[in-house]
């Protein structure tokens, strides 16, 4: 049996070169790109709304540490406490860098905002500010965030776009934390939810931008896959049949063994190596399975792509195997380990399409 | 001290040099006790403020908008006090209201931003820069707030391109109508952001006066050259009206950082595009459908809170 889904695998193994487009953008000042003046610029965390140990705090440490893989310019400044007649605050018009949660209603109802203050093209300070009322623990990487209401799990990657303005990065429109928060979303990308990781890093495109301002090459190799897809100027989940005008899949997809399921993959890479890997389907009923070996999978093609973020049509069978009355997840990853890959927890993620057995088949 | 406390002693050293450092906390600043209340903006007798609120859906961005309004930006001017911080005011001329409240023929948009005492530049990261000689269409609060009076960065450059009328959003996209996120854009950029390539304006740097025992000390302004002088210093102005600092229309032209941008005008061909009737017509039609109203106070000074410090969320 084994030997046969092996083989049914090999046959749909197809080779995709898939371009991928980079827009990041940064500002220049007199002919120089903006970026912190004293390298690593600190930067403080209030201890106030980031207690050590709160989810924020870890959600500002990873964003730091996301940020430290690429470039150093940016420091751990430390925790602090500013009370002002028994009310925290952080200063704007100080030498310090600062990041603390704050009231919306303070932000102009933002979900985040960072105030920089440069001399032409060296940034001084940068301090960045975000919506306290955000939920900071790891998102659901399936869905795109459409609103985001208290409470809604988006705080990690607010902070990681707004420590991407201290950097110097402005908006982007391509596949990137740096995309326009408001209308345009930003995208998740998968992590093992015993990483450690909240879903939210850097993608191509954000590497792309950083290289430029601080003029390396990046180097740092990391494949990603993500659930999330650009389509005109938005994000949308991936729960679609692109052979059919990217419609919506319902949910959970009701469907018997042997039907063909076409629904989107993303994938993504952070350096300017040009990297090939396998990417398979594979489905499972529990929400946290990642990831899966090779044997697992329903169908696999093997990507080669060079930086960036690229989504193309993936198809897959439906199994015999597939039991009544369960619903599946349907994930997407790489299932060998690449030996130059810097984050095997990024290489699988749940899709929104989900799948179930229909009645009578 | 004999080699016992030397040793316990030499023990601490070690735990201490090698106990995580980075994420230890520094000593708490808690600030000498009874200071001064610090400042709040200056407000009507019985003035109500609104607090701004979430603009992540259309209802949201629709209710807190008091008026759509079409203008050219005219002049662009910077001014500096303590509670408003460095603000970058944005001119428009021949305006008119083009739904809610009516507007003025001259309104001025004061979007924090802009040169400090100091002579750094500030900004903020999701407001956009406006375009000098340019026609927009904004979309205006009925809250209060601190940083923009622009609803949800909703200020669209309106372009005529080939005798057709289109409209550009603040990352370059093509407004194409109004939909279920907001504004709906067109997948390719048409131009860059406002203000990506700047050139160097020169420093301003505005000081006080010496002390004096009678009036009101008026914000002393000192030019300098870029890169010479006190950099760092941070000077102390008034609290009182804010200070215009005297940069010349051609400085803020030539600095480029309110320089219209170029359009991509192939691009454009394929791309369809609101017009500004077009897209007040869906606009309004979509608030009609959710039962929202555009309208209310039209709220053009920054009055939610002062620009230097933010209290924190205690958690």
């Amino acid at each position: 049996m084994r030997t046969a889904r092996t083989l049914v695998m090999l046959l749909l193994l197809t080779t995709l070169d898939v371009p991928a487009a980079l827009a990041a953008a940064w500002s220049v000042c007199d002919g120089v790109a903006v970026k912190p003046k004293y390298q690593p610029m600190g930067i403080f965390w209030d201890l106030c709304s980031m207690p050590d140990g709160s989810p924020a705090q870890r959600a500002f440490f990873s964003a730091m540490y996301e940020v430290r893989n690429y470039t150093h310019s940016l420091g751990f400044g430390g925790g602090y406490k500013r009370i002002h007649n028994g009310q925290c605050l952080i200063e704007h018009d100080n030498d310090r860098s600062d990041t603390a949660l704050v009231n919306r209603a303070d932000i102009d109802g933002a979900l985040g905002l960072t105030l920089i203050e440069t001399d032409c093209e060296d940034i001084i300070t940068a301090d960045v500010m975000v919506a306290a009322d955000l939920n900071f623990a790891r998102a659901d990487e399936s869905r795109v965030i459409r609103q985001a209401p208290a409470g809604t799990t988006v705080g990690a990657l607010v902070i990681l776009h707004e420590v991407g303005h201290a950097l110097g990065l402005e908006h982007s429109s391509s596949f990137a934390v740096m995309r326009n928060g408001l209308s345009a979303r930003a995208p998740f990308v998968g992590m093992s939810p015993d990483s450690g990781g909240l879903s939210s890093e850097l993608t191509g495109d954000d590497v792309f931008g950083i290289s430029r301002i601080y003029g390396f090459t990046p180097t740092y190799r990391n494949i990603y896959v993500s659930s999330q897809t650009l389509r005109g100027n938005g994000l949308i989940d991936n729960n679609v049949n692109p052979l059919n005008g990217d419609l919506v899949w319902s949910d959970p997809l009701m469907a018997c063994p042997g039907n063909v399921v076409n629904f989107l993959a993303t994938v993504g890479n952070n350096s300017t190596t040009v990297e090939s890997f396998d990417l398979s389907v594979y489905l499972d009923p529990d929400v946290n399975a990642y990831p899966h070996g090779l044997a697992d999978a329903l169908s696999t093609v093997s990507v080669s792509m060079g930086q960036g973020t690229s989504s193309f049509p993936m198809q897959f069978t439906v199994p015999a195997s597939l039991a009544a009355n369960k619903t599946y997840h349907v994930f997407v990853g790489t299932p060998n380990s690449l030996l130059t890959d810097r984050k095997g927890y990024d290489n699988s993620a749940r899709s929104a399409l989900r799948i179930r057995r229909k009645p009578g088949c | 001290m004999d080699s016992h406390q030397l040793g316990v002693l030499a023990c601490c050293l070690v735990l201490v040099t090698t106990s995580g450092c980075r994420h230890t906390p520094v000593d708490a600043d808690t600030g000498p006790a009874g200071e001064p209340q610090r400042q709040e903006p200056v407000v009507p007798a019985g003035y109500i403020k609104i607090p701004p609120a979430p603009f992540d859906t259309p209802n949201q961005m629709l209710a807190q908008t008091a008026a759509i309004f079409h203008g050219k930006l005219k002049e662009i001017h910077f001014t500096y006090d303590l509670c408003g911080g460095p603000r970058t005011q944005y001119v428009f001329g021949d305006s008119s209201s083009l739904a809610g409240v009516a507007v003025a023929s001259t309104v001025t948009l004061k979007v924090l931003g802009g040169h400090t005492p100091a002579g750094t530049w500030v900004s903020v990261s999701e407001l956009p820069q406006l375009a000098l000689d340019s026609e927009y269409v904004v979309f205006l609060r009925n809250t209060d707030w601190t940083y923009s009076p622009i609803v949800s960065n909703l200020a669209f450059r309106q372009e005529t391109v080939g005798g057709r009328q289109v409209l550009v959003d603040p990352d370059g996209h093509l407004v194409t109508g109004w939909g279920d996120d907001g504004p709906v854009l067109s997948a390719e950029l048409v131009s860059e952001p406002v203000g990506l390539h700047r050139r160097n304006m020169r420093t301003v740097r505005t000081a006080l006066p010496p002390q004096s025992t009678a009036g009101t000390p008026e914000p002393r302004t000192v030019v300098g050259v870029a890169g010479a002088g006190n950099a760092g210093q941070r000077a102390i102005m008034p609290a009182t009206a804010a200070a215009e600092l005297p940069i010349t229309d051609e400085e803020i032209r030539a600095s480029g950082m309110f320089a219209r941008p170029a359009l991509a005008e192939a691009t454009m061909v394929t791309q369809r595009s609101a017009t500004t009737k077009s897209l007040i017509s869906a606009v309004t039609v979509a608030a009609e459908r959710a039962n929202v109203r555009i309208g209310g106070r039209l709220t053009l000074e920054p009055n939610w809170k002062c620009w230097n410090s933010t209290p924190t969320a205690r958690r």
